[in-house]
C-alpha cells in the first residue's frame, strides 16, 4: 500500500515537471519578453546558487588557510631573525634580539578559559623540539608557558592564570615590572611592582623584559590604562592585553636554545652559596 | 452523467472560452477563464497524472486558438492539476463514492461550492498573471488585475461547475 502510494506520487512528480518543462519551454520560444524573463530569473537564481556554494566552500576551506597561516607566520619569523643576525653582525652588535630562540608551529588541542588556573594543551612534544618551560605566543602577544612536555603534546599554563607572571616592561624609560593577570576578563591585565603612578601614562605600550629566559625582549604584551595606587605607595597599572584568548587557535612555541647553559651557569652560582 | 455527455459538455465549454478570448475585446485588467474549475470537474476516476495531461492539453488548446502566449495557460493548469485530488480529498474527503462520474461540488454545502471554485481559480490566476507579466508590469496592475479577474470568473466558474457536474437523477444537489 506504502510503495503502491509513493509511485503514485513519484509518477505525479516526474509527469508535473515533464509538463511544466515542455509549457515553459514553448512558452519561451514563442514569446520574447517571458523568455527575456526567464533568462533573467535563471541569471538571478544562479548568481545566488553560486554565492551560497562560495561561502560554504569558504568556510569549508578555512581551517587549511588558518594552518597555512600559521606556517607563513612561523617562516617569516624565521627569516626576520635571519635579518636580524645579519643586520647585527653587518653593525657589529653582538645582543640581537630573539636571537637564541627557534620558532615552533603548535596547535591549540584543549584549551581553558573559565577557572582562575587556566591551561592550554599543544599538538607538539618533545619529539618536535619542545622543551620545558619554553614561551608560548599568539599572533598578537604572550600566551603562556609550557609546564609539562609529551612526546607529541605538551601541557602550558596560560597567562590567564593567577600564578603567572610576565617579566614586563612599561613606558618610554622601559621600567622594569611584572604582568599579572586580572582574573576576570579574557583580555585584562595589570602590572605590579613600580614605584610610583608618576612612572606610566596611559596608552603606554608594555612589552616582555627579556630578563627572562622564557621570552626574548620587546614582544608587545598589551596597552597600559591610568595608573592606580596599590599597597603602599606602589603603583598598579591596568592593562588590556592584544591578545585575546578567546579568539586563539594558532600559537608560537619559543624553545631557548640557551636554557641548558643558563641553567648550568645558575647551578654554578648556586654551589658556593651551599 | 455519463462520461460522453460530460466530454461533449466538457467542449463546448472550452469553445465557449477561446470564443470570448478570442473575439471580445476585455480590457486589459480583466482576464476570462473557466479552465480551473473545468478541470476540477473532471470524473474522479482520471487520476492526477491524467489529469494533468488532460489540463495540459486543455491550455494548449486555448493558448493556440486564442492570441495568448502559447504555453501559459498550459503552465498554470497543469499545477491545478497537479493539486486537483488533494484539493478534492480536502474539501469532501476519500470516502465520495467512486461510482460517481463527477465529483458532487455542492455536497458541502455553499463554503465547500465556493472553495471548489475559488482555490484553483486563485492559484491559476496567480501564476497566469505573474508569467504574463513577466516582471514588466507593477505589483498593483497585477494585484488588481487577480482580483478584479477572481471575482468575474467565479460567477462564470460556478455556472460551469453546474454544467459539468449536473447529474440527471439529481443525487450531488441532495
Amino acid at each position: 500500500m506504502g510503495e503502491r502510494r509513493f509511485l503514485d506520487i513519484a509518477l505525479s512528480a516526474a509527469v508535473f515537471i515533464l509538463l511544466e518543462v515542455i509549457a515553459l519551454i514553448v512558452l519561451s520560444k514563442t514569446s520574447p519578453m517571458q523568455n527575456i524573463w526567464f533568462l533573467r530569473m535563471s541569471h538571478r537564481t544562479s548568481s545566488i546558487l553560486w554565492r551560497v556554494g562560495e561561502s560554504v566552500r569558504s568556510f569549508a576551506s578555512l581551517k587549511i588557510q588558518n594552518e597555512d597561516l600559521a606556517e607563513r607566520n612561523l617562516e617569516l619569523s624565521r627569516e626576520l631573525l635571519r635579518y636580524q643576525i645579519a643586520e647585527a653582525h653587518r653593525l657589529g652588535v653582538d645582543e640581537v634580539h630573539y636571537t637564541g630562540f627557534d620558532f615552533i608551529h603548535a596547535r591549540i588541542v584543549k584549551m581553558s578559559r573559565s577557572y582562575q588556573h587556566n591551561y592550554l594543551v599543544l599538538d607538539r612534544g618533545y619529539e618536535d623540539g619542545v622543551t620545558l618551560h619554553s614561551g608560548i605566543v599568539g599572533p598578537k602577544g604572550v600566551v603562556g608557558v609550557v609546564e609539562a612536555v609529551g612526546k607529541h603534546f605538551s601541557y602550558g599554563m596560560t597567562l590567564m592564570n593567577t600564578s603567572i607572571g610576565v617579566s614586563a616592561r612599561i613606558g618610554h624609560e622601559g621600567y622594569a615590572c611584572t604582568l599579572r593577570w586580572d582574573g576576570i576578563h579574557s583580555d585584562g591585565a595589570y602590572v605590579e611592582g613600580l614605584s610610583h603612578t608618576g612612572l606610566v601614562s596611559p596608552g603606554d605600550t608594555v612589552r616582555t623584559s627579556g630578563l627572562s629566559s622564557l621570552f626574548p625582549e620587546g614582544i608587545p604584551l598589551g596597552i597600559a590604562d591610568e595608573p592606580k595606587l596599590g599597597s603602599g605607595a606602589s603603583a598598579v597599572v591596568p592593562v588590556k592585553l592584544f591578545q585575546d584568548f578567546k579568539a586563539l587557535r594558532h600559537v608560537m612555541i619559543l624553545c631557548n636554545l640557551d636554557s641548558d647553559r643558563i641553567k648550568e651557569v645558575e647551578r654554578q652560582a648556586e654551589v658556593p652559596k651551599k | 452523467m455519463n462520461n460522453k455527455s460530460f466530454i461533449i459538455n466538457y467542449l463546448i465549454l472550452l469553445a465557449a472560452d477561446i470564443l470570448v478570448l478570442a473575439l471580445c475585446n476585455l480590457p486589459q485588467f480583466l482576464f476570462v477563464t473557466i479552465l480551473p474549475v473545468m478541470v476540477m470537474c473532471l470524473p474522479r476516476s482520471v487520476n492526477t497524472p491524467l489529469g494533468m495531461a488532460i489540463a495540459f492539453a486543455t491550455g494548449f488548446a486555448a493558448d493556440f486558438l486564442t492570441t495568448g502566449a502559447l504555453g501559459l495557460s498550459s503552465a498554470a493548469l497543469v499545477v491545478v492539476g497537479l493539486l486537483r485530488t488533494p484539493l478534492l480529498s480536502l474539501l469532501f474527503g476519500d470516502t465520495l463514492p467512486l461510482h460517481r462520474s463527477t465529483v458532487a461540488f455542492t455536497s458541502k454545502g455553499f463554503a465547500g461550492a465556493v472553495l471548489f471554485v475559488l482555490i484553483p481559480l486563485a492559484v491559476f490566476l496567480a501564476i497566469y498573471i505573474t508569467i504574463d507579466g513577466a516582471g514588466m508590469r507593477s505589483l498593483w496592475f497585477n494585484c488588481l488585475r487577480f482580483i478584479i479577474s477572481l471575482a468575474a470568473d467565479s460567477l462564470l466558474s460556478f455556472g460551469a461547475a453546474v454544467m459539468l457536474t449536473s447529474d440527471k437523477k439529481g443525487g450531488q444537489w441532495n
